[in-house]
């Protein structure tokens, strides 16, 4: 921390010259691949060059070429403009897998890591027993009960993924609040809500953010890995994990069309990571990668 | 690649075997030994012939036990299996069937009346999975040592066919009553063969059953083959490469796509074998928007079938002009509704289409009929409509069509039996117990055009009759067919007198290998 | 006498998890909207058939009842009857369970050899190159799904070159382990990243610790100091990372045994989804639960163990 402050001291341009200046490359190179991806999702309408759901059955299965950039489908369809549109589905349902459960994951966690007792024991009976099971299988035994989709894929994972979350918080918390200024903030008198949400959290938010990098490449992966499953998102809607799953009777004869997807998939999650990389570094946490 | 559902209905069934007829083989041709290979998608579930619904557990079953009847070499008629013969009465309310003198199980023990009345027993039980096929049937008796007595509450026409079934197979009594769970692992029966290992979710191995009763073409009982692995191979691409490099003699239902490239293979031959199978789009009469026939005539313009067999079946199938599979009294003479966007544009703003979204159901993980949904769909949406394609697990897909609770499902139906008059009254027939096969469709001339089918003996005119069925119900837009689909597999140049029978299995019995 | 109290306070942890696991898979079939039993039998079946299976199952009892009769039962190992496949739910379960247990073993083995001198490289080397490459290599390791890795492996070695196998297990144990090879691979690709990682920074910290300074002041040779000293250390991070991530381990095998068709516990699970076979479904995530919890209680045994050793030292 004593680096940062001093290389800032030192600094005099641009606030957000100065910002970005202080970033590691992994940050930098994350957020510029991260922001590309995102710019292909938001402007995919104007960039992509074919409706991602027209067919064409005149051009069935065509190799990467010109002028399907990453080939067609076994519909006739452009794998490019599917793959653009798909951006859309995955960064979107990656973001709320994410940031969703982290919001009241943390703020559970670091109320029961300030309050514990009773409270703090029960949650930790129940994180131990939802972590004790493999995440996935958890997840498909609630789509199995409530049905393949993406509306239950939230479901299930809003009600399993805010546990690391909680774990992350509730440790830092056990740190934050022997320190001096919880002391003297709870000495002062004011309200425990007040203590928790405004001097407690912003300390301990920062491993849950670190971690969330990570979490929204493992999201991504979970959600497009179920469709492939055939239990997310359903076909035609062009997700990623779903075309793969398309790809895969025609890997024999046509690989480009499980083989682009994949490359998106790869691309966000590369990004994702190095930021959650460069996070990591910044913030002084230790990379988590593990769930 | 499709799963193929067993309908309760259709398996009231004369278990033909129209492509089994086998080439004349001379006995010198003919040679024995070697181990046969088979990749099947299907895996089996249970040996348990009573209950299963599941081809990958029937057409195994069909290897390893008999009923007293089944069908001829040619399929037009029946032939007596472990019945040697039969007679019925004149009012057709009592049957004697005479067991096969000498018929052994597999584990040796002479076949009995009292099994034959065990195992008839076991399937006609009402609650049992197959006991409607012989509701009309009020008890079974023995005679004597050797014959077995049926009696009729009321005369049943398709008692033969019934007897047929595969879940009327005659098990071994003692081994049975003595632990039906192990029964279910390893049978005894006396087919030709029987169960050395079976593996769940991998393979099931089977060896010939010594006291066999049919001889081969060289006058030795059969079957010719030493052993046959049944191995469970769900996934395409390893079937085609198994048979590719030599690791499976046969593969079973080939990707379509691949059809081609198996054909291009050295020392390997594609199957094409004629089914009784139609694949369509079930539309449900019975609800908003389909009840007008308006806009069940607009889906079928707006159905661009010539994709469809391009892009889903690669060629392989016919387009349909007929709402039930192409079995023996299939008329040529119906026209094809053709390809029109603009007729099907009008169709739907003449009806008055109000927007709300159609659904369109397909089941969970069938890729060809995803495929076909979505180019119905595109077509579908081009004539004005808004579409949905919904999918659902096989298993909840299906009963929310025998609910009534769904307006278009991308499905198939079989028969399993050669005659038109079963699957036309359960598809047609308004009046039957399937509402027409979840349909809802009703039509009183069809109901009565059936009838008369019926009961006309003369072949030319119930070929008439059904004709005109074929006609009126097509052309009411009765559903979308999408394909008369073949059966497609392929298998080693080795492997000789393999046939896949309309029905979908094989008699393994016949097969052997030129090594 | 202070170990024997942390092996016992480990063992009494577990149980209010494994009561919890046992709550959870109780829970999940009861979970079911509306009527299971018609939902799985795909509604065809009689109204008495259904009555029947409910009262097999003993759904028609009260539920803490029928809680405690599941506890009991599956206390002694019995997990109730598959539906559709007509076979205990445990026996299915063990017969599935050794290509799971294998393909585990395969694929933390080679994560193993590939993590271990890739991160003593990466060490070594801090802050060059090389170990920026490594680090990135794991991060694209990481980003992968596995699904498709498993369809690239699958097309390079089994269809085009024909080197290897492309699904299935095989029948003798040298065609198993050539047959797991692809499917362990694909695992490695994610397991070993992470490894890497935890590896690495643990092999760091070591290397800047006191005793190695004192090494480094005898003059024994940096990479003499590497392998005497840390790669043994390195084997409690290497449990602690493996133990933690089980859970995930077996996440990934459920989806790499379904690309591979491997029959294990995975792709029994992704089957018996499919048929709705709900007391199959119950069974493998109990099964499930209690491979996590029991890998998460040997790590913490071993772990102690080590660290005494390390102690002593």
């Amino acid at each position: 921390m004593a680096a940062v402050a001093e290389e800032r001291q030192t600094t005099r341009r641009n606030p957000l010259l100065r910002e970005l200046g202080s970033w590691s490359s992994s940050l930098k190179c994350g957020a510029a691949i991260t922001l590309l991806i995102v710019l292909a999702a938001v402007f995919a309408p104007w960039i992509a060059p074919y409706d991602p759901n027209a067919q064409d059955f005149e051009a069935l299965l065509m190799p990467p070429g010109w002028p399907h950039l990453f080939g067609t489908d076994s519909l006739g369809r452009d794998i490019f403009s599917r793959v653009l549109y798909g951006a859309r589905i995955d960064l979107v349902i990656g973001f709320f897998t994410t940031y969703v459960p982290m919001t009241y994951g943390v703020v559970l966690g670091a109320y029961a890591g300030y309050k514990g007792g009773w409270f703090d024991a029960v949650l930790m009976r129940i994180i131990d027993v939802a972590m004790a099971f493999p995440f996935l299988v958890l997840i498909i035994v609630i789509l199995a009960i409530l049905g393949p989709g993406i509306q239950n894929i939230y479901i299930s994972v809003f009600i399993l993924a805010w546990t690391m979350y909680a774990r992350l918080a509730r440790a830092e918390m056990l740190v934050e609040r022997t320190k001096d200024y919880m002391t003297a903030v709870k000495v002062l008198g004011f309200p425990q809500r007040r203590i928790i949400l405004r001097h407690g959290l912003p300390n301990v938010i920062n491993s849950s953010i670190v971690f969330s990098a990570s979490d929204f490449v493992l999201n991504i992966l979970l959600v497009s890995g179920l469709s492939f499953l055939g239990l997310g998102v359903q076909p035609p809607l062009p997700e990623w994990g779903a075309m793969i799953a398309e790809g895969r009777d025609f890997i024999r004869d046509a690989w480009w069309m499980a083989t682009m997807p994949g490359f998106a998939i790869l691309a966000t999650g590369v990004g994702l990571a190095l930021i959650g990389d460069g996070l990591a570094q910044r913030l002084g946490e230790r990379h988590h990668t593990t769930v | 690649m499709l799963d193929k559902r067993r309908l309760i209905f259709a398996a009231l069934v004369l278990s033909t075997a129209l492509g089994g007829a086998s080439i004349a083989a001379s006995a010198e041709d003919v040679k024995r030994g070697g181990t046969l290979t088979v990749a099947r998608p299907e895996e089996a579930l249970t040996f348990e012939p009573f209950t299963p619904s599941d081809n990958g557990s029937i057409y195994n079953i069909m290897q390893i036990c008999e009923p007293l009847i089944v069908a001829d070499a040619t399929g037009k008629g029946l032939e007596p299996s472990l019945a040697e013969s039969w007679t019925a009465s004149a009012d057709g309310l009592t049957y004697d069937f005479k067991l096969r003198p000498g018929v052994r199980f597999s584990n040796g023990k002479p076949l009995t009346v009292e099994d034959a009345i065990f195992s008839l027993q076991k399937v006609a039980d009402p609650k049992a999975s197959f006991g409607f096929a012989f509701d009309a049937v009020k008890a079974f008796d023995k005679v004597d040592d050797s014959t077995l007595r049926i009696t009729m509450k009321r005369p049943y026409a398709t008692l033969e066919s019934a007897l047929s079934l595969f879940a009327a197979s005659i098990v071994s009594k003692a081994d049975y009553e003595k632990d039906p769970a192990a029964f279910g692992q390893k049978p005894v029966c006396t087919g030709a063969f029987q169960v050395e290992s079976y593996e769940r979710g991998t393979q099931v191995v089977l060896v010939p059953n010594p006291n066999y009763w049919r001889k081969g073409v060289d006058g030795k009982p059969l079957p010719y083959l030493d052993k046959v692995v049944l191995k469970y191979v769900p996934e395409s691409n390893s079937r085609v490469l198994g048979l590719q490099n030599g690791d499976f003699d046969v593969a079973l239902v080939v990707p379509l796509n691949q059809a081609n490239s198996v054909k291009a293979m050295d020392g390997v031959s594609l199957e094409v074998s004629p089914s009784y199978r139609l694949d369509y789009v079930f539309l449900n009469h019975g609800k908003k928007p389909f009840d007008d026939k308006r806009m069940r005539m607009a889906v079928n313009y707006a159905a661009n079938r010539d994709a469809i067999m391009k892009a889903v079946y690669f060629g392989f199938g016919e387009q349909p002009n007929s709402y039930m599979p192409k079995v023996n009294f299939w008329s040529d003479k119906v026209a094809k509704i053709p390809y029109d966007i603009e007729k099907a544009k009008a169709l739907v703003k003449e009806a008055g289409y109000d927007g709300t979204p159609i659904q369109l159901m397909v089941d969970t993980g069938n890729a060809p009929f995803r495929t076909a949904a979505t180019i119905l769909q595109q077509g579908w949406q081009q004539a004005g409509l808004k579409v949905e394609i919904v999918e659902y697990d096989s298993g909840t897909a299906f009963s929310m069509a025998q609910k009534g609770e769904y307006q278009a499902y991308v499905s198939y139906i079989t028969s399993d039996i050669n005659d038109d008059d079963e699957l036309a009254s359960i598809q047609a027939d308004g009046t039957g117990p399937t509402a027409a096969f979840f349909s809802n469709y009703k039509n009183e001339e069809v109901t009565k055009l059936l009838a008369q089918a019926r009961e006309v003996g003369d072949k030319a005119k119930r070929a008439e009759l059904y004709g005109k069925v074929q006609d009126i119900v097509y052309n009411d837009a009765y559903s979308v067919p999408l394909n008369f689909l073949p059966y497609v597999n392929g298998y080693n140049n080795k492997v000789k007198n393999w046939h896949t029978i309309t029905v979908g299995w094989w008699w393994l019995r016949d097969v052997w290998l030129d090594k | 006498m202070q170990i024997f109290r942390y092996i016992v306070a480990r063992c009494l942890h577990a149980v209010p998890v494994l009561l919890g696991v046992t709550i959870v898979v109780f829970l999940s079939i009861h979970l079911v909207p509306g009527d299971p039993i018609r939902i799985m039998m795909h509604g065809r079946i009689a109204d008495s058939e259904v009555a029947k299976i409910y009262h097999d199952l003993g759904m028609d009892r009260p539920i803490l009842l029928q809680y405690v009769v599941f506890l009991k039962n599956a206390l002694v190992g019995d997990l109730g009857m598959s539906l559709i496949q007509k076979a205990p739910v445990a026996v299915l379960v063990v017969e599935k369970l050794w290509p799971t247990l294998m393909l585990l073993a395969f694929s933390t083995a080679l994560s193993i050899l590939i993590a271990v001198p890739l991160s003593l490289l990466a060490a070594f080397r801090r802050n060059t190159w090389l170990d920026t490459a490594i680090r990135l290599g794991s991060i694209f390791g990481f980003a992968m799904p596995s699904y498709w890795i498993g369809l690239l492996l699958m097309l390079f070695f089994g269809l085009l070159l024909g080197w290897l196998p492309i699904s299935g297990l095989g029948d003798t144990p040298l065609d198993q382990l050539r047959h797991l090879f692809m499917p362990s691979l694909t695992i490695a690709f994610f397991l070993a990243p992470i490894l890497l990682q935890s590896l690495r920074s643990a092999m760091l910290d070591v290397l800047t610790s006191e005793h190695i300074e004192v090494a480094r002041a005898k003059g024994l040779s940096e990479w003499r100091i590497l392998i005497k000293h840390v790669l043994r250390n390195a084997m409690i991070p290497v449990i602690t990372v493996l133990a933690v991530n089980i859970s995930w381990l077996l996440s990934g095998a459920v989806v790499v045994e379904y690309v591979f068709g491997l029959p294990g516990l995975g792709s029994l699970l992704v089957r018996s989804v499919g048929y709705r076979d709900y007391p199959l479904i119950q069974g493998l995530a109990f099964v499930f639960g209690v491979l996590v919890v029991i890998v998460n209680l040997l790590a913490d045994l071993s772990y102690m163990l080590i660290d005494r050793r390390v102690l002593r030292s």
